[in-house]
């Protein structure tokens, strides 16, 4: 585990740096996870003109 | 566009996904941030999921009535910050999960839209069409990109 700190504007944040988190790991394979990241897919597909990269 | 924000993160090393604990009166709250990478790693999907008190993740159009909402747009844009800084080529996605989180977002670029465009590119998507941002037309969802 590694702690790094960032420096911004206002407050200084507290990073740690983790591997495999359990909470992550089961937000990432949620339903809600998974239907916002179809419904993105699918909005991205009907766009009229492709974005630029 | 000072926004309070939550100073102790957890993320893993790429910076795909973040998580913090939100606090107020209903308790203690861990919610997740996620960027969902899509079309060939172009765009990331931006998503904020809270863990129920079952310890289930709930729907993104859970509202969790903790009191620290501008906290935890501080929170997010903070994660935005961080992650678009490793990614400055990537798009981030992002939508309200409901119409009044849509309307809030939408508030929110049009009040801070200046600081913001200093940082980001921020484009809005409506009707199939992506046009930079406007507060005078509801958009379907939103693109923001760092400018380099």
């Amino acid at each position: 585990m590694t702690i790094a700190t960032t420096t911004t504007r206002f407050r200084p944040t507290k990073i740690t740096f983790v591997r495999n988190d359990e909470l992550i790991e089961k937000a990432r394979r949620s339903a809600p996870a998974r239907a916002k990241l179809d419904e993105a897919r699918i909005t991205l597909s009907r766009l009229k003109q492709p974005l630029s990269y | 566009m000072n926004y309070e924000k939550y100073t102790s993160l957890v993320a893993e090393k790429d910076l795909n996904s973040f998580r913090f604990t939100s606090e107020g009166p209903m308790g203690s709250i861990k919610k997740v941030i996620l960027f969902q990478s899509l079309d060939y790693g172009r765009v990331a999907s931006l998503v904020l999921l809270d863990q129920l008190a079952d310890g289930t993740i709930g729907s993104d159009e859970v509202t969790s009535n903790n009191g620290d909402r501008q906290k935890i747009i501080g929170t997010v844009m903070e994660a935005v910050g961080l992650y678009t800084e490793r990614y400055p080529k990537k798009w981030v996605y992002f939508r309200g999960s409901t119409s009044s989180r849509l309307r809030l977002f939408r508030i929110i670029l049009n009040r801070d839209f200046e600081a913001l465009s200093r940082r980001y590119q921020i484009y809005s998507i409506i009707d199939g069409a992506v046009c930079p941002f406007t507060s005078e037309v509801g958009a379907d969802a939103y693109l923001a990109r760092r400018k380099s």
